[in-house]
């Protein structure tokens, strides 16, 4: 197993010489793409954490087939005593000892056949190669000019270890990203150096034009700057003070304190919370007047509250976790994020990969003038509404500045056009919330009767644009209008439009479509 | 009845049938091809009957109920045969516009979808066996999202090979990335 740790920059001092590779000696990055490069390992401590898991199901299978006996105290006494015959435990011990030979064995093996390496073509086009599996191999030729986003994550154990994951988001979704794990911390962050100054070639020239079209971008956090103490929003302005630089030389733009986290999650969940005191004050009130019977009976409903309860506690801690130490930072391109208490993980987005942008404000959050802002990625993370976060909470001001920082417009000085008149009947509750209003390089729509979201997509990232009108809503001369965003990004809805403003919409949208697409742009998406 | 060509001119609407563009219908075969399973309901309809009668003259089971089941489904494959297929298919429309297609459809529930050449990720035309033998098929178009619904059915085949051609070459001219 300890062959050769290929973990320096360099393939060529390795010692390893994976079976895969067609052993090109030399350096890798200056191979053709057409030749197989010297491929690197990952760390080879990535076995025993691939197999730390299968462990831990093989084990529970194990004692789930041993399960009678183990329940069985009075068998264990007995065999302590030289009663029974001893034949349980031993098996069991034997089969864990087994899987656990097998497991390793396996993980050893395919830790084997896995390897990457970078090239770079003539045209300086950078390109990864990943190699993995072992019965079904997999032969993975990576753009880097694709990668939507890069992440160098750590769970837990790894992180303990020094360890991190390298993964790079692909358009095509969860099925093309790629996923390096694990690699040393130092390796991985220089993996990501490298990756980005690849993917920076595609987008340089972009940034260099957002940059000069929107020259009045300060910090989002300058505005928060005043009153950060109370917001929980502490910013490095540029104006006010040398900014503040991380260790990677990103500099500092945000981060989110501890307790103002805990509160806006709290006050986020808060629902969930009245419901288990509504449910107490009733087991209160039932016994008052029906006697300790009712109190048996209430007790029937324990076991579902229970599991609501906790469903909502682990909800809450997991994204708590997930979200502590909440930093953004600026790259040269774009913005890093970096957070997580127990695992961390660290997202770099470009801001030319960024597909839309949502301001998020629950009810209790606008108490306190408080909102999130969310990012849409193609083949970003789509499970968690949150895992998309660019700001979990911050003061409303700052998180405009910085929906300003990434798209360049301010949300709140657009003028949003209201629903079509019909809209009260279908949406009673809602409808007066519903608006839309058209920005230079993009569109935005207002709705939420609680839960306000301002969903905002640049013209740019439109795929297509599509009109609905359902039964109903044709009675009341209404019409829904949708525009598709590529798989990861939530689809933009336009709900209950005046049949001719959404007709105005839907021509609108195509022409500044057509207008972003007209100079041909050579970046395809293969 | 293939060849029975029921044309309902669909009402104006500034949305869903913007004026101006050139709207297409598609080859009236589709009703043809859409009628298949309504004739699979008709049969159920007809079978139905049949085992009313069957139970009668063999037990001594009542003849209604089953045979108002059977009458019931064939009211229903009917309106479908004569009324709703026809109707449904006679709602698509397409247009191609110098640098967008758009395609509508639907009566009820009406549905319009505007597509640029320039997200063209896929073209694609495709035809079951049924629409093979009445020599008809489906152009799609795929972009990079997966909620774009841009499907033409019923295009007559050369038809649809011209479509997918003229909007090969329009795409490759227009294409850009995400």
């Amino acid at each position: 197993m300890t062959t050769g740790t290929p973990e320096g920059q360099t393939a060529a001092g390795s010692t390893a010489s994976p079976r895969v590779a067609e052993a090109v000696d030399g350096d890798a990055a200056a191979a053709p793409v057409d030749v197989t490069p010297q491929l690197r390992r990952l760390h080879p401590l990535t076995p025993v954490l691939r197999s730390w898991r299968l462990l831990g199901g093989l084990t529970a299978a194990a004692l789930g087939l041993f399960r009678d006996q183990v329940e069985n105290l009075a068998w264990i006494w007995h065999a302590l005593q030289g009663d029974a015959e001893f034949g349980g435990l031993p098996k069991a011990f034997g089969l864990v000892m087994f899987s656990l030979l097998i497991s390793a064995l396996a993980a050893w093996l395919s830790w084997r056949a896995t390897g990457f390496a970078f090239v770079t073509d003539s045209n300086g086009v950078g390109t990864l190669l990943f190699h993995r599996g072992l019965l079904v191999r997999h032969r993975s030729q990576v753009r880097l000019k694709r990668v939507q986003s890069v992440d160098v994550n750590q769970p837990l154990v790894p992180r303990l270890l020094g360890l991190s994951a390298l993964r790079l988001d692909m358009a095509a979704g969860e099925g093309a990203s790629v996923n390096l794990a694990y690699l040393r911390s130092a390796d991985a962050w220089h993996l990501r150096e490298e990756i980005l100054c690849h993917t920076a070639v595609a987008s340089a020239g972009t940034a260099a034009e957002q940059s000069v079209a929107r020259p009045g971008i300060r910090d989002p956090g300058a505005a928060a700057s005043g009153n950060h103490a109370a917001a929980g929003l502490t910013a490095a302005a540029e104006a006010a003070s040398p900014a503040w630089h991380d260790t990677r030389g990103d500099e500092l733009v945000a981060q989110v304190s501890t307790h103002h986290l805990v509160r806006a999650n709290l006050l986020d969940g808060v629902s969930a919370w009245l419901l288990l005191v509504a449910w107490l004050l009733g087991l209160v009130v039932s016994t008052v007047i029906w006697g300790w019977e009712a109190l048996l009976g209430a007790f029937a409903v324990l076991i579902p509250v229970t599991i609501a309860f906790a469903a909502q506690t682990s909800r809450q801690i997991g994204s708590m976790l997930r979200d502590a130490n909440f930093r953004l930072y600026r790259t040269p391109t774009g913005v890093r994020i970096s957070s997580g208490l127990t695992s961390t993980i660290n997202r770099t987005i470009d801001f030319d990969r960024i597909q839309g942008v949502r301001l998020m404000e629950p009810y209790l959050w606008r108490r306190f003038g408080w909102a999130a802002v969310m990012v849409d990625i193609a083949g970003g993370p789509q499970d968690e509404e949150k895992g998309a976060a660019l700001m979990p909470v911050a003061e409303r001001a700052a998180a405009l500045e910085l929906v300003a920082h990434v798209t360049g417009v301010s949300l709140d000085c657009g003028s949003y056009a209201g629903a079509g008149g019909g809209a009260r009947r279908l949406d009673p509750l809602g409808w007066r919330y519903l608006g839309v209003a058209m920005f230079a390089e993009g569109v935005a729509r207002r709705s939420g009767r609680w839960r306000r979201s301002t969903a905002y997509v640049p013209f740019q990232r439109v795929q297509s644009v599509t009109a609905h009108q359902g039964w109903l809503q044709r009675r009341l001369s209404l019409a829904t209008v949708y525009v598709d965003l590529p798989v990861g990004a939530k689809r933009w809805d336009a709900r209950h439009r005046a049949l001719d403003d959404a007709a105005n919409l839907v021509g609108e949208l195509g022409r500044r479509t057509r207008a972003q697409l007209e100079p041909a742009d050579e970046e395809l998406v293969g | 009845m293939a060849t029975l060509r029921i044309v309902i001119d669909l009402p104006a609407d500034p949305l869903f049938l913007e004026p101006g563009a050139d709207w297409r219908p598609v080859s009236p075969k589709l009703i043809t091809e859409r009628r298949y399973p309504v004739l699979v309901i008709a049969v159920v309809g007809v079978a139905l009957m049949v085992l009313g009668v069957v139970l009668q003259l063999t037990s001594a089971a009542s003849l209604w109920p089953l045979l108002g089941a059977g009458l019931g489904v064939e009211a229903i494959a009917l309106t479908l045969w004569f009324v709703v297929v026809p109707r449904m298919v006679n709602s698509w429309r397409y247009a191609e516009r110098a640098q967008d297609l758009l395609i509508r459809h639907g009566r009820v529930i009406r549905r319009l979808t505007v597509v640029p050449y320039g997200r063209m990720q896929v073209i694609e035309v495709s035809a079951n066996p049924i629409s093979q033998r009445l020599g008809i098929a489906t152009v799609t178009l795929v972009t990079a999202s997966a909620n774009t619904n841009a499907k033409i059915p019923g295009l007559p085949t050369e038809v649809a090979q011209e479509l997918r051609d003229r909007l090969a070459a329009k795409g490759e001219a227009m294409t850009a990335g995400l």
